[in-house]
Parts: C-alpha cells; sequence; structure tokens
C-alpha cells in the first residue's frame, strides 16, 4: 500500500468525524422537544444543568399551557412538603406554577448570569427572589459558583451587551468574573471581559465570533441538558397535594402545617426535621455548638452582586418579589448567631431594595422563632411556606403592574458593600 | 570453555528444563524465567564467565532466548 | 496567557498538535527538528505553571533540573575514574531527596515550607533521574549528553504522570528520525490511542466518577456512631477501580499518542490489567512501566545483592522479603500516609503468597486440578482482590472512619 493510502486511511475517518460533528453543530436542525411532562419534572428539578443552559428555561417560559413564573433562589426551593408553593400552586389550580431555579450554592452572581439567558421572560412574566442573608459573606460564596456557571451564559450576556457602552454593573460583573479560574483561563473570554470591564464596546468582530460560539453552546446544551432526569414532581409535589384538604383555608392548612411539622421533628429539641438532623446535625453537633457566633454578613461583596441582579431587572421592567428568609431560632441560640447582627443586614438588603424603588417585600427574617415555621437550621417549611403564601399568591395572581425602579450604582461600590448598617448610616447613603 | 554449553547448563539449572532443542524459545514469555530465576541465572552467569551482569538494565529483548543469551553473554566477554 | 494543565480539556489537543504539526512533517521527511522539539516541549510545560497559583512550582521544577542534572553529570565524571558503592548510594539519594522531603512534609512530619519543592510530576521525574544514575552505575551510560539528558528529563508529553521511560531507551529513539514507513505505522497508532483515551477519561471516567462521588456520599451518611463497615463501601470499591482504570488509562493513552507523533515509542502501561489470573500476572499488565521500574530496580537488585552475598540461603525468603520491600517503597512513594503503605503491604503479601500457592501447585501437580474454569475463577477472585486494595488506597477509609 502507497504511504499516501495508508495516511488517508489513517486520518479520513478522523476528518469524516469532525465534519460530522460540524454538522450536528452547525445546521439550523432543531435537537430537542419538551413534552409538558419534562417541563413539570424540570421545575422542580433544581438541576444545575438549567441555571447553565438556556434550552430548558426557552421552553418552560414560553410554554403556553402553563405560566412557569421564575423563582430564583437556593437551598430553600427544594424544601418540598406540603405546603411548597409548587404544591399548593398545583392542589389549588393557580394561575402560574413556581419553576425553581437554583440550589445550595447559588447565589445573586450566579443569578445574574442565568438571567442573562433569559432576558425576554424577565421582560415579559413576573419573578419571585429568594434572598438568604446566609450569601452575604465577607467574600461571597465561590464554590458555587463553578457549579453554576457556562461559558452559554457569558456569551449570552455578551450578545445582550451588543454594541452598547457597557454599564458600569457590566464592568463590574467582568472584572468580578476575571478573577473566577474557569474565567481566566481561557485566553478568549479573558480578552473580551476585560475590555467589558475598562468599559470599551466591544467591536463587530467580537460579536460574529460570539454569534458562533454561541450556535456551539447553545448545541451544546440542547443537546446535553435533557440527560439529567428526576422525577421530584411525580413522586414528591403530587403526593403531596393529594393529601391537602379540597378547599383553601388558610387555617385549615395552618393546622394541618403544625401537625405535619410536630409530626416530622421528634428526634431533636431544635424543630428540624428528623432525616436533616440525623444526616447534617448530629455527626458534628458538639462542633457546631456556639461555632457561628463571629459570622458577619452585614459587609460583603454580594450586596454588590445584589444590586447587579437588581440592575437587570430594572434594565428588563419586571415585575419582581423579594423574599427574605429568617433562621430556625431554636438553632441560632445554640450556634450563637448573632441575631443584631442578622436584623442589620436585613435592613442593609432592604433599604437597598427600597431606596430603588423594589417595594414587594415578603420578609420573613423574623419569623424564625415560630412553631414549625422552619423545616431544618435556615430553611423555611410548613408553617412558613404558608405564610409566604399569603405573599405570593395575590402577587402572582394578578396582573402585572408598571414597575417605576430608580437604579443607583452607588450601590456597587465598595464603601457600600463595606458599610456597616445601622438608621442613619443608611438613610444617609447616597 | 563453550559459552553455549555452559549457558544451557546454567538454564536448566534454574528452569529445569534442557533448551538445547528450543533455543528460540521466549523464555519470560513461556514462564520459564521470572525475576527471581533471571537473577539467579545472571548470577551464575557471572561466576561462569566472570561478566558484570546488567541486572537492572536488562533488555529483555536481548535476553529472552538461549540464542540471544549466549551472544550477549559473548559480547559482555568481549 | 493562558494555563493549560495537561490534557485537561479539549482545547488542549488542539493547540498541542497544531504546534506538533511542524515536528512531525519534519519526521515524516525524515528530519528531526530537535531545537523544535525542546522548544514546543519548554513551551507547554511553562504553560501548566504560568499562573499564581502554579508558578511556585514552576521555580521548583527548575530548581529540581538544576539538582539532577549537576547530580547526572557529576556522577557521570566521577564513574569514568571510580566505581565506589559508597558515592553511588550518596547520589541516589541526593537524587531521591527532594521527593523524600516533599512527601515528608506533605505528611506534615517535616517543615510544611518543603512542599515548596514539590511539583505536577516530580514523583515521575524522580523514576527519570535514579534510573539514569543506576544505568550509570552499571555501565549502560557512558557519556553525558547535557542537551539528550534534558530531552529525556523535560519530555514534556509524559511530564505529569509517565509512563516511565528509560534512558538508554528513549535516548535511541530521540537520536535518529524513525523511518516513513514506520512513522507512518505510528501515527496510526497515535490517532487510534488518541480516541480511545478521549472514550476512556471523557466519557467512561467521568461517568464512573459520578458514581464513585455518588456512592462515597451514601457511604457517608450511612454512617452512624461507632460504624466500622457500610454495604456502601462495596460500590465505592468497585466504583473506584473503574473510575482509576479509565482515568489512568486514558491519560497514559493520550500520552503514549502525542509521545508517538513526536516520533518516540514510549513504553506501554495497561495490558487489560482486569483479565489477570494472578497478582504477578496482574502487575504485568497494571501501570506496567512504575511495575517494571521497580521489579528491575529495586525488586532484582535487592534479589541480586542478597543472593551473592549469600546474606539468606534460601531463594525463596529472599524473594519473599523482596516482595514486601519492592511493594512497600512502592507505598510510601505514593505518599506517606497508613492507607498507601497498607497497600503496598497487602500487595507484598499478596505476590508472596501467589508464589508459594504457585510451589504448592507445582508439587502436587496431579491433585489439584487445572482448566478453563479454574482459570476464570483465578481472574475472578485476582479482580475482587485488587478491588479490596484500590478500596484501601483510595483514602475513602481515612475519611469514613477517622474524618467524619
Amino acid at each position: 500500500m502507497s504511504n499516501k493510502k495508508k495516511l488517508w486511511q489513517i486520518f479520513g475517518p478522523v476528518l469524516a468525524a469532525f465534519v460530522l460533528l460540524a454538522c450536528v453543530f452547525l445546521l439550523p436542525f432543531p435537537l430537542t422537544h419538551y413534552s409538558q411532562n419534562d417541563l413539570r419534572e424540570s421545575s422542580v428539578s433544581f438541576s444545575s444543568q438549567i441555571v447553565k443552559g438556556e434550552a430548558v428555561k426557552n421552553a418552560a417560559f414560553s410554554d403556553k399551557k402553563v405560566n412557569y413564573v421564575p423563582f430564583f433562589g437556593s437551598s430553600e426551593l427544594s424544601r418540598i412538603d406540603s405546603l411548597h408553593p409548587s404544591v399548593l400552586a398545583e392542589k389549588y389550580k393557580r394561575n402560574y406554577q413556581p419553576f425553581m431555579l437554583g440550589k445550595a450554592g447559588s447565589d445573586s452572581l450566579v443569578h445574574f448570569l442565568n438571567m442573562q439567558e433569559m432576558q425576554g421572560t424577565l421582560k415579559t412574566k413576573k419573578a419571585v427572589y429568594v434572598v438568604s442573608p446566609q450569601w452575604f459573606t465577607k467574600t461571597g460564596s465561590d464554590a458555587g459558583f463553578n457549579l453554576f456557571y457556562s461559558p452559554l451564559q457569558t456569551v449570552d450576556w455578551l450578545r445582550n451587551i451588543g454594541h452598547n457602552q457597557p454599564s458600569e454593573t457590566d464592568q463590574f460583573v467582568a472584572s468580578q468574573l476575571l478573577e473566577k479560574s474557569v474565567v481566566k483561563n481561557n485566553a478568549y473570554y479573558h480578552r473580551l471581559l476585560t475590555k467589558v470591564s475598562k468599559g470599551e464596546k466591544l467591536s463587530t468582530a467580537n460579536l460574529s465570533t460570539l454569534d458562533i460560539k454561541h450556535q456551539i453552546l447553545s448545541r451544546q446544551d440542547a443537546l446535553f441538558s435533557r440527560c439529567e432526569s428526576s422525577s421530584n414532581y411525580k413522586s414528591r409535589v403530587l403526593p403531596a397535594a393529594k393529601s391537602l384538604p379540597k378547599i383553601y383555608s388558610k387555617n385549615a392548612l395552618d393546622r394541618l402545617g403544625y401537625e405535619e411539622g410536630q409530626k416530622g421533628t421528634t428526634n431533636n429539641d431544635f424543630h428540624i426535621k428528623n432525616s436533616f438532623y440525623t444526616t447534617r446535625v448530629m455527626p458534628e453537633k458538639k462542633a457546631l455548638k456556639g461555632a457561628q457566633k463571629d459570622y458577619d454578613y452585614t459587609k460583603s461583596v454580594e450586596y454588590a452582586y445584589f444590586q447587579s441582579v437588581l440592575d437587570n431587572f430594572a434594565k428588563n421592567h419586571t415585575d419582581v418579589m423579594f423574599v427574605i428568609t429568617p433562621v430556625n431560632q431554636r438553632w441560632a441560640k445554640y450556634t450563637g448567631l448573632n441575631n443584631d447582627m442578622y436584623q442589620e443586614s436585613v435592613q442593609k438588603i432592604k433599604y437597598q431594595l427600597q431606596s430603588q424603588g423594589f417595594n414587594n417585600i415578603a420578609d420573613l427574617s423574623k419569623d424564625g422563632g415560630k412553631d414549625y415555621f422552619m423545616q431544618d437550621t435556615i430553611h423555611v417549611g410548613w408553617r412558613g411556606w404558608l405564610e409566604l403564601d399569603q405573599y405570593l399568591n395575590p402577587f402572582l395572581s394578578s396582573d402585572s403592574s408598571q414597575t417605576n425602579y430608580q437604579i443607583n450604582n452607588r450601590f456597587l461600590s465598595k464603601d457600600w458593600q463595606n458599610l456597616k448598617p445601622s438608621k442613619q448610616s443608611l438613610s444617609s447613603f447616597k | 570453555m563453550d559459552v553455549k554449553a555452559g549457558v544451557l547448563e546454567i538454564i536448566e539449572d534454574v528452569t529445569g528444563e534442557d533448551m538445547s532443542n528450543q533455543m528460540d524459545e521466549d523464555l519470560f514469555e513461556s514462564g520459564l524465567l521470572d525475576s527471581m530465576a533471571t537473577v539467579e541465572m545472571l548470577l551464575a552467569l557471572e561466576q561462569r564467565f566472570n561478566i558484570q551482569a546488567p541486572v537492572s538494565e536488562l533488555s529483555r529483548d536481548d535476553w529472552n532466548t538461549t540464542n540471544k543469551i549466549v551472544a550477549s553473554v559473548t559480547a559482555l566477554m568481549g | 496567557m493562558p494555563n493549560l494543565q495537561p490534557y485537561a480539556d479539549p482545547n488542549y489537543f488542539v493547540y498541542l498538535l497544531l504546534a506538533l504539526v511542524p515536528l512531525a512533517i519534519g519526521l515524516y521527511f525524515g528530519k528531526r527538528f530537535v531545537a523544535y522539539e525542546i522548544l514546543v516541549s519548554l513551551a507547554f510545560i511553562f504553560l501548566i505553571f504560568d499562573d499564581k497559583t502554579h508558578a511556585g512550582q514552576g521555580v521548583a521544577l527548575i530548581v529540581y533540573s538544576i539538582w539532577q542534572f549537576l547530580l547526572g553529570w557529576g556522577y557521570v565524571r566521577y564513574r569514568k575514574e571510580h566505581n565506589q558503592s559508597s558515592v553511588f548510594y550518596t547520589v541516589t539519594a541526593l537524587s531521591i531527596l527532594p521527593i523524600f522531603l516533599v512527601r515528608l512534609s506533605g505528611a506534615g512530619i517535616f517543615h510544611a515550607q518543603l512542599s515548596l519543592l514539590g511539583f505536577l510530576g516530580i514523583s515521575y521525574l524522580t523514576f527519570r533521574s535514579v534510573g539514569m544514575i543506576i544505568e550509570v552505575r552499571d555501565g549502560a551510560i557512558k557519556d553525558f549528553h547535557p542537551v539528550m539528558f534534558l530531552r529525556f528529563m523535560l519530555f514534556m508529553p509524559t511530564l505529569s504522570s509517565g509512563p516511565i521511560d528509560r534512558y538508554t531507551r528513549f535516548a535511541k529513539d530521540a537520536a535518529v528520525a524513525p523511518a516513513r514507513e514506520e512513522y507512518i505505522d505510528l501515527l496510526g497508532d497515535a490517532t487510534k490511542k488518541l480516541f480511545l483515551g478521549l472514550f476512556y477519561k471523557f466519557i467512561v471516567a467521568h461517568y464512573a466518577e459520578i458514581a464513585y462521588n455518588y456512592f462515597q456520599g451514601m457511604a457517608m451518611s450511612d454512617a452512624h456512631h461507632g460504624m466500622i463497615l457500610s454495604w456502601w463501601l462495596i460500590p465505592v470499591a468497585y466504583s473506584y477501580g473503574m473510575y482509576l482504570f479509565f482515568d489512568f488509562a486514558g491519560y497514559s493513552l493520550f500520552a503514549l499518542s502525542i509521545s508517538y507523533v513526536m516520533g518516540i515509542r514510549s513504553p506501554i502501561n495497561f495490558n487489560k490489567p482486569y483479565a489477570s489470573k494472578n497478582i504477578k500476572e496482574f502487575w504485568n499488565r497494571w501501570h506496567m512501566s512504575l511495575s517494571f521500574w521497580f521489579r528491575d530496580f529495586v525488586f532484582m537488585r535487592f534479589v541480586f545483592l542478597f543472593l551473592k552475598h549469600k546474606w539468606i540461603k534460601n531463594r525463596n525468603t529472599v524473594s519473599t522479603i523482596a516482595y514486601f520491600v519492592n511493594m512497600l517503597v512502592m507505598g510510601f512513594w505514593h505518599g506517606l500516609t497508613w492507607y498507601y503503605i497498607l497497600y503496598g503491604f497487602m500487595h507484598g503479601a499478596a505476590l508472596a503468597g501467589n508464589d508459594a500457592w504457585i510451589r504448592f501447585k507445582r508439587k502436587h501437580k496431579k491433585v489439584i486440578p487445572h482448566n478453563k474454569f479454574t482459570e476464570g475463577f483465578a481472574v475472578v477472585l485476582t479482580f475482587h482482590f485488587v478491588m479490596l486494595s484500590f478500596l484501601v488506597f483510595c483514602g475513602f477509609l481515612d475519611t469514613f472512619w477517622f474524618h467524619r
């Protein structure tokens, strides 16, 4: 056999494979179809894959049969019990169905990028944003970021900026992303984000390479985001809905929440759900005593991340409700978490919201001592979910109202991040 | 001294097989020589032919048959 | 500058293969561009260490290379005139010294700062340099070629985790360009290995790792006070065994593939290890370049020394001790933790036991059956023993028992 022929035999199949691959990624035929059941399951799968990608989000939020409303949040979203928002919406045939985005580790920076893939949705739909003061640690959480980040988010974000001058928020987020190893080590994104962080406009050439990237990455997303399957809706939401009374009555449901909470928290004095207590608390119980007495949520880079999210809501005129979560008071006493500090951080969050016109706030932060309001240490459950429903149902069931937000970019500054909140310091912050 | 006869004798000593009819049989692949037996063979060769055996640098491709061993030993004797 | 960890993601292959195109064209036409080869090697090593988190390691690698260069150069010069055992042992000890200090500090026994001497690949480079010194001692290497020495020490495809090559073998390949026919065959083999490696590492190992993490989680959540064993440890062991093989074999295939493109036939590392009929065969098929290195430089030298000086008469006793020494040294090389050492001990015992069984079997040839079924049984038994030893090796027991 001639050498040339041999070379063809070696590299021919490789070439053919690349051509095939190019076809899958570049040709414009649809790859995926999501059934009603797929979407329903996705709404309570809490998968990081959904936060990373755009295919499932696009399909859910443009669905014609069910009005899926995005719930941005973190670990609390997955506390499914009889009074969980998804269960109540299912049982009482609400005209909305929550679509949960996030799980443990997803904070505001994650959600800023997450939202870049669904800007259209934010323009037309209401949204719920669950803020946990636990996000507001000094340096923010890094571990979570890697779990939820995908280059597709960055590509979508840069395409949203387009030919415009990057806003202060864009510059801030770009400078933060440049610190993350997943972004830093990629020469391409490093170059583009450096540009954005300096406030320079993207060139037409930049944007056309972004279009190609988008084509490839969104294909990849559509191909692989269906790999993760979940059955939470079928196995947890539907059975829970079945056990509820036919007609909605706050008092009856409250009693039910009380009873279920009582039944579910028998192995400890903290009113923590039994299974959570045995697996997460008991092994380290001794070490946790007094462990949180120096925790401080009042100064954090997260305040600036949070501001980025607010800026994005304002840009899209999203009618959004914010939920501020409490901690289990019995537990906080044991770990030594400073309650005054907690309330100060809540005041700071609320000032940031209200001074910019975000007035839909469900502040549950003072309710962590009520019986069976919490499902475990920092997550609401049973009666807490029902209380939240008193805010959510009227808000989500009514028509959208005109928004009037006034964004103040000073909330991105180090001054704000490090401001010690007090009545005086807050009201004098401009 | 006849190298071939000496090598055959040593191999028979170490492996218990007379290889004079299968001079090209692969001694490692057939399992006749394992690391331990190889060392014993090398030691015996060292003493018999007054050579320095390359324990660690034993290139198994040059030592895997009786014929090759004879050749390698002859080369080492210079 | 981007930071590129070897074989970590698809982009790496694109960059590396593009950089190798001129070299490959040269080899195809019978020319080896040595300067270019060194340049590519250095550039890709630089890209491993060019960010803040890795820069210290880069410096350590440079210091390490100078150290080994001086030792090699000095010992070759010395060896031309003299051949004292004490000098040989001293030079060997000095060559091992860096990894020894790094391992000590890793185990918290010594100054933590000494871990600064460590870098990605130090354990594999140590084999290259120590092996070379032993070859000088044995007279297999007569002259010191500075350029060839550095090409060998810093050969990039196998820098981070092997396969472990030998200087004399490497130098034979690296001195010339292969014949065109041979090089085409090498390219064919390289392509096959690359794609098999991609399948192993990025698909099979990926899922095996997910399973491994899942089972670890299940074992941890199953654990309660004073618990010593959990059923979940069984899938932990098997999923880790699969993950380790497909991850490492996949990586080794990459390293070989790139070596071949560069016209260097680095030795293979895996040959269907889980189909071995006994533990000795397993070590002839598993991480072969490592186990052969240990066989030649530890086991055989040890046995040779003992038999030559007749310190112990009984050959079976000598080989039993040698097995334990061999596998324990390998355990220590992995790191100074109880589980690596226990792993070494288990394999030492298994090798010695295997030899004893074979001797027993030979004596009772007539009563002990040998057929397809006993062979199948042997494969199954060996596999399960290996998985048990990997449960120790993976270190999860340390977490499970002592760090809950």
